[in-house]
């Protein structure tokens, strides 16, 4: 059984609805680059300019949040969960909205 | 669209905004959004949570992602979703700030409370479009229960 990246809600209409896609990939960034290359749609909400992974996107293998290990570098074992997960922001301005 | 919460669900969200005044508030709120875009969205609960921005949280919000995901695991647990978020303004308006629509998502619906030294409101609900535009407004209906 290979990798799967679970999909948030959010993005699933550009996934064809799907939950979670399987990846043959080693590394999250290279599922990630799969991922992107299946759905070029998805690529402004993971990725910046560079191709690397936005800000208020956080990914998890499993329970560890990448930016604990090894970030997009992180191994992937073949029954591992990729989790997407948007990081939620926002608030007032210093001046009245 | 409509969104539909319940009106315990919106006392929850308006004592979350009085605590926390004069810093905002943040939260989840717990689901369902139906198959099609138009469908209603159905808020059953309100999860308040930590809002973890760094500094300055009297005007910005944080939820990371593993609040997020613990909330999403804890919908799924209902048979749930996380179907949108919810923030205060203190003084000030509930409209979309440059801020909110920069780092806002699609698809999720998101109310603003404006909340006051004395009083919560009023609460506007939003969403973004897939190209994250302009927010678009959302009527909201406040009922007895939702399921």
């Amino acid at each position: 059984m290979s990798p799967v990246i679970r999909i948030p809600t959010p993005l699933r209409e550009y996934v064809d609805g799907s939950t979670e896609i399987e990846v043959a990939a080693d590394t999250v960034g290279d599922a990630l680059t799969q991922l992107v290359q299946r759905s070029p749609r998805l690529e402004s909400f993971l990725l910046d300019p560079d191709g690397r992974l936005r800000g208020f996107v956080s990914v998890f293998v499993n329970e560890d949040d990448i930016r604990a290990l090894d970030g997009p570098a992180t191994r992937l074992a073949p029954r591992d969960t990729v989790l997407i997960v948007p990081t939620i922001a926002g608030g007032v301005t210093s001046r009245r909205a | 669209m409509t969104v539909l919460i319940g009106a315990s669900t919106m006392e929850t969200i308006c004592g979350h905004a009085r605590a926390t005044y004069p810093d905002e508030c943040c939260g989840a709120l717990i689901g369902r959004a139906g198959r099609a875009p138009a469908d209603d969205r159905r808020v059953v609960a309100a999860f308040p949570l930590e809002n973890e921005a760094v500094d300055g949280r009297h005007r910005r919000f944080v939820i990371s992602g593993r609040q997020h995901l613990a909330c999403e695991r804890l919908a799924a647990q209902l048979g749930l979703d996380v179907v949108g978020f919810y923030h205060s303004h203190p003084d000030h308006p509930p409209v979309p700030s440059f801020v909110d629509r920069a780092l806002g998502w699609p698809w999720y619906c998101f109310l603003i409370a404006e909340v006051g030294r004395d009083e919560v409101g009023p609460i506007r609900a939003w969403m973004l479009p897939d190209d994250r535009s302009e927010f678009s407004e959302l009527d909201f209906c406040i009922t007895g229960k939702v399921e």
